[in-house]
């Protein structure tokens, strides 16, 4: 596994945790309201 | 006192991103790792995400820390205890999550499409059936053992 790969792996895996982490606050908020 | 507030916030966003990122890690790796491709990847992963991450914690909060747990959980009323609209507001949440990250991990990671040439769906992971036994029943019970101990040392989640 080439430092290529493992770069694209943490970029892609950080990706989907601020999609996650938005997700997660925008759904808390819609059960607030 | 503003400033104190807006601390906190800060710290608590910090924390709820490292708990995602958490989550996004093992996702990758499960997808990266997955025979499966396509709806059957997405659906499977979700719905075991999302039953793990969201369903079994809230049983675990509704007998653990609510009044219900003198009937149906450690047999005593718990010294902490969780509003029920939090619990409840926790499946909403976590439908949240499940539904972004996992057909977001399968786009990202390249599997969100089936392969044509693929060939059938294969359910079973190439152990027998003596082994599954073994295997889920050794993981009930450690899980079992480690619920017990909790409830019986006033601990929970």
């Amino acid at each position: 596994m080439s430092v290529k790969h493992i770069v694209g792996f943490a970029l892609k895996t950080v990706t989907i945790a601020i999609v996650m982490s938005v997700a997660m606050m925008w759904s808390a908020l819609q059960w607030c309201r | 006192m503003a400033e104190a507030d807006a601390e906190a916030d800060g710290g608590t966003v910090g924390f709820l991103f490292i708990i995602c990122a958490v989550d996004a890690l093992i996702l990758s790796l499960v997808v990266t790792h997955s025979r499966w491709r396509g709806w059957p990847l997405i659906l499977g992963l979700a719905f075991a995400f999302y039953g793990v991450q969201t369903v079994v914690g809230q049983i675990e909060a509704v007998i653990s820390l609510t009044p219900l747990g003198e009937r149906w959980g450690a047999g005593s009323v718990p010294a902490l205890t969780m509003p029920i609209d939090f619990i409840l507001s926790q499946f909403y949440v976590g439908a949240g999550m499940a539904l972004t990250g996992v057909p977001l991990a399968a786009r990202l990671f390249g599997k969100a499409k089936r392969d044509p040439e693929g060939g059938a769906l294969r359910l079973n992971p190439g152990i027998q059936g003596s082994q599954w036994l073994w295997k889920v029943g050794a993981i009930v019970l450690l899980y079992g053992q480690t619920r017990c101990r909790r409830d019986l040392s006033g601990h929970d989640v």
